[in-house]
């Protein structure tokens, strides 16, 4: 019975597939019940799969074979406490996700296979995104610099706690300098549930912004050493970032008094929000006129892209 | 007989492959394989002819009436019958039996009391309908011993034979533990203590060796198609046609009868008088066909062939010590038919049917092989049995008896 319970299951997933399996789930199925309610199984299912897999092992190493055939059913028992354990965590990572966000629980910011935010988003894995799956995105209400009216519109979805995001940094700094009168730049929040304190950080610019240092906040932000994977140092970037803004200038009471009042905190989750649901898969992800270029690598993957706006009529 | 190499390509299943091996089959005993000549007669009355028989005047109607007509010919030279009036087409031997006990039955040939003696080692085709009869009218069921050989017990015979005795229903060859009985001596034996019917199954003897039925001497002969390189779904009955004019019919309807009025009917002439409704026509037809292909290598070639592939495999299986082989010895080899009845000591013999098929594809039969009061005797497990015919090749048991060598290794 025991190993018909796990043949039921294996078949049975691998019937919705092939249907030269779906004989072997209904067997599976039938040994099962009748084992259930104490009759015997007529079909001797489990004695012909014993054979047919030892037979089949044995051919690549006979002691294997003979191992497999010898403790079938302690293989089976084990296989079974298995598949009933995987259940197990699988419906506790699925509860934990529907309740709070994260497989792991409510305080993790652990990769959750589940998460749709996650970078390493278990379909990501399977089914690599590409640029042109993604949606545009507002630009209303957000830090930004240069003319309003420059013929290149540039949006920067990013994290300040994402190591990527702090690479691009010096790149943005070159295109606008190169560029400069030429780019309307704007900064637009995608805090990562994965970076720790990048929530946090992301309100933190806003009010900074209220001091009118946001530019000035990014900068040293960006500058500031980027601890976030480092799981050993609790609150690290918390730490990092208020070290690298002290010689901002800012007013220190208000500052604090808008971090713990937390009145940017629908605003950062509503930019959050029209990033998730626009596609974005990736910090940093930068609009060029619409167009989508995520994580580039070097200044040349701009200038491609802005040039040939600028040669427009 | 024909090469054997060439023989073999008359068989497509012998070419089939699964997971790249072909296979070896092994299980003659429970149907043999069919050689392109027999598929080509089935094929070619649907394609050709297709239509009934004795019902139509037509060219098509008639065509195929003649050719079912000579199936029955053929069957009976095969066996030496009188004529094809005693050659009743059935389903398999299984009808052939039943028919023969429901007729008789009808026929009120049996009361309470009546003695049928079968042997102990009886297919079930021969030994459940007389149960029947056991259950519904209290006739007593009595059984044959068998000797220390597992050959038929004659002195047994004798001694349980006498003057209630109605019906003597004895194998020809065992399907089982293969041992070739001995039908003119017990037919001498019969004829001499009593009145009783003789019946014969000759399932496992008419596709294997030449069997004669006036040489026998016994009053029913019973055989499957499928078994002797013919179709499923057509069996043979031979029975005297003194006796089979006297008895009643097994089942009713068209084609049975002469003349029909709404209260009575005029049975037909033999064979037909037997044969109620639409028949198996295209089975019939290739029956004949395959009667042909083994009148043509010759049953005493089979026979002979048998012999070594028999005596080659009980040679190579006695090489293992875990296998226990049911049967008379090598001593007495031509009292043996092709089968290889065996046990083991370490495996279940689904387990080593299982394992053999799984390992390279070698088809035998495992469980009680339709005789469980006997088998179940030797082992209430049951047994497995390997099965030869004219196209298995001392190659395959090779390959059969390295299979089993292999898996008593791995598994025990």
């Amino acid at each position: 019975m025991v190993f018909c319970i796990i043949a039921f299951v294996v078949f049975g997933v691998l019937g919705i597939f092939s249907a030269k399996y779906r004989d072997y789930a209904k067997e599976a199925f039938h040994c099962f019940t009748q084992t259930a309610f104490l009759k015997p199984c007529t079909t001797g299912f489990d004695k012909k799969m014993q054979v047919r897999i030892s037979t089949k092992l044995s051919k690549i190493n006979p002691l294997i074979g003979k191992f497999v055939f010898k403790q079938f059913q302690l293989i089976s028992v084990l296989f079974i406490l298995l598949m009933f354990g995987s259940f197990f965590f699988s419906a506790w990572g699925a509860y934990n996700f529907f309740a709070f966000g994260n497989c792991n629980g409510p305080q993790s910011n652990e990769f959750c296979a589940l998460n749709p935010e996650s970078y390493n988003n278990f379909w990501n894995i399977l089914f690599p995104p590409n640029p042109s799956q993604v949606r545009p995105v507002s630009s209303e209400g957000l830090p930004s610099i240069g003319p309003e009216n420059a013929p290149i519109q540039m949006i920067e979805v990013g994290c300040f706690t994402c190591p990527f995001t702090k690479a691009t940094e010096s790149t943005i700094e070159k295109i606008l300098q190169e560029y400069e009168g030429k780019i309307h730049f704007t900064f637009k929040y995608f805090p990562l549930k994965s970076h720790e304190y990048s929530f946090e950080a992301a309100e933190a610019a806003e009010c900074a912004r209220d001091q009118n240092k946001f530019w000035e906040f990014k900068k040293a932000v960006f500058l500031a050493p980027n601890t976030c994977t480092d799981p050993n140092q609790p609150n690290h970037n918390a730490v990092n970032l208020t070290e690298a803004i002290k010689n901002l200038g800012l007013n220190e009471s208000e500052f604090n008094s808008c971090l713990a009042s937390g009145k940017h905190k629908e605003f950062i989750l509503q930019e959050e929000k029209e990033s998730i649901e626009a596609g974005v898969y990736g910090t940093p992800t930068f609009y060029i006129n619409g167009k989508v270029l995520v994580a580039p690598k070097s200044v040349s993957e701009f200038r491609e892209i802005i040039d040939k706006e600028l040669s427009k009529p | 007989m024909k090469n054997i190499n060439e023989l073999r390509k008359d068989f497509p299943a012998l070419f089939m492959k699964f997971n790249g091996k072909h296979v070896i089959y092994l299980d003659n005993a429970a149907t043999s394989l069919k050689p392109l000549q027999v598929i080509e007669a089935e094929k070619n009355y649907y394609e050709q002819c297709c239509a009934n028989i004795h019902r139509g005047m037509h060219k098509m109607s008639e065509h195929a009436s003649r050719l079912y007509e000579e199936a029955h010919k053929k069957t009976a030279k095969f066996i030496n019958a009188k004529s094809e009036q005693e050659i009743i087409f059935t389903r398999n031997a299984t009808e052939s039996f039943n028919l023969l006990m429901y007729s008789l039955w009808a026929g009120e040939y049996f009361k309470k009391g009546d003695k049928i003696l079968v042997s102990k080692m009886e297919h079930h085709a021969n030994l459940v309908p007389w149960q029947f009869l056991e259950k519904k009218i209290g006739i007593e069921l009595e059984f044959v011993e068998l000797n220390e050989n597992f050959l038929l017990d004659f002195d047994d015979l004798k001694e349980k034979i006498n003057e209630k005795t109605k019906v003597v229903s004895l194998t020809h060859s065992s399907n089982t533990v293969s041992g070739i009985v001995d039908i003119k001596k017990a037919g001498k034996i019969i004829r001499q203590e009593s009145d009783a019917l003789f019946t014969v199954d000759a399932a496992q003897s008419v596709p294997h060796m030449p069997v004669n039925v006036k040489e026998l001497d016994c009053d029913f002969l019973c055989f499957s198609g499928h078994k002797m390189c013919g179709p499923t779904g057509i069996g043979v009955l031979f029975g005297k046609k003194n006796l089979l004019e006297k008895m009643n019919p097994f089942m009713y309807g068209g084609d049975m009868v002469k003349e029909v009025k709404f209260h009575e009917s005029i049975w037909n002439n033999l064979p037909y008088k037997f044969e109620a409704g639409t028949p198996a026509i295209a089975q019939g037809i290739a029956l004949g066909a395959a009667v042909d292909y083994l009148q043509k290598i010759g049953m005493q070639n089979i026979r002979k062939h048998e012999l070594e592939l028999i005596s080659y495999g009980l040679e190579r299986i006695s090489e293992l010590e875990e296998i226990t082989v049911f049967g008379p010895s090598l001593k007495h080899l031509n009292e043996r038919n092709g089968i290889i009845l065996f046990e083991s000591n370490k495996l279940h013999c689904h387990e080593i049917a299982l394992a053999l098929d799984e390992h390279s594809n070698i088809a035998v039969r495992s469980g009680m092989h339709c005789a469980q009061p006997f088998v179940s005797s030797l082992n209430k497990e049951g047994l497995a049995r390997a099965s030869f015919y004219l196209y298995n090749t001392k190659e395959e048991i090779d390959g059969f008896i390295k299979a089993l060598k292999e898996i008593m290794k791995n598994f025990s």
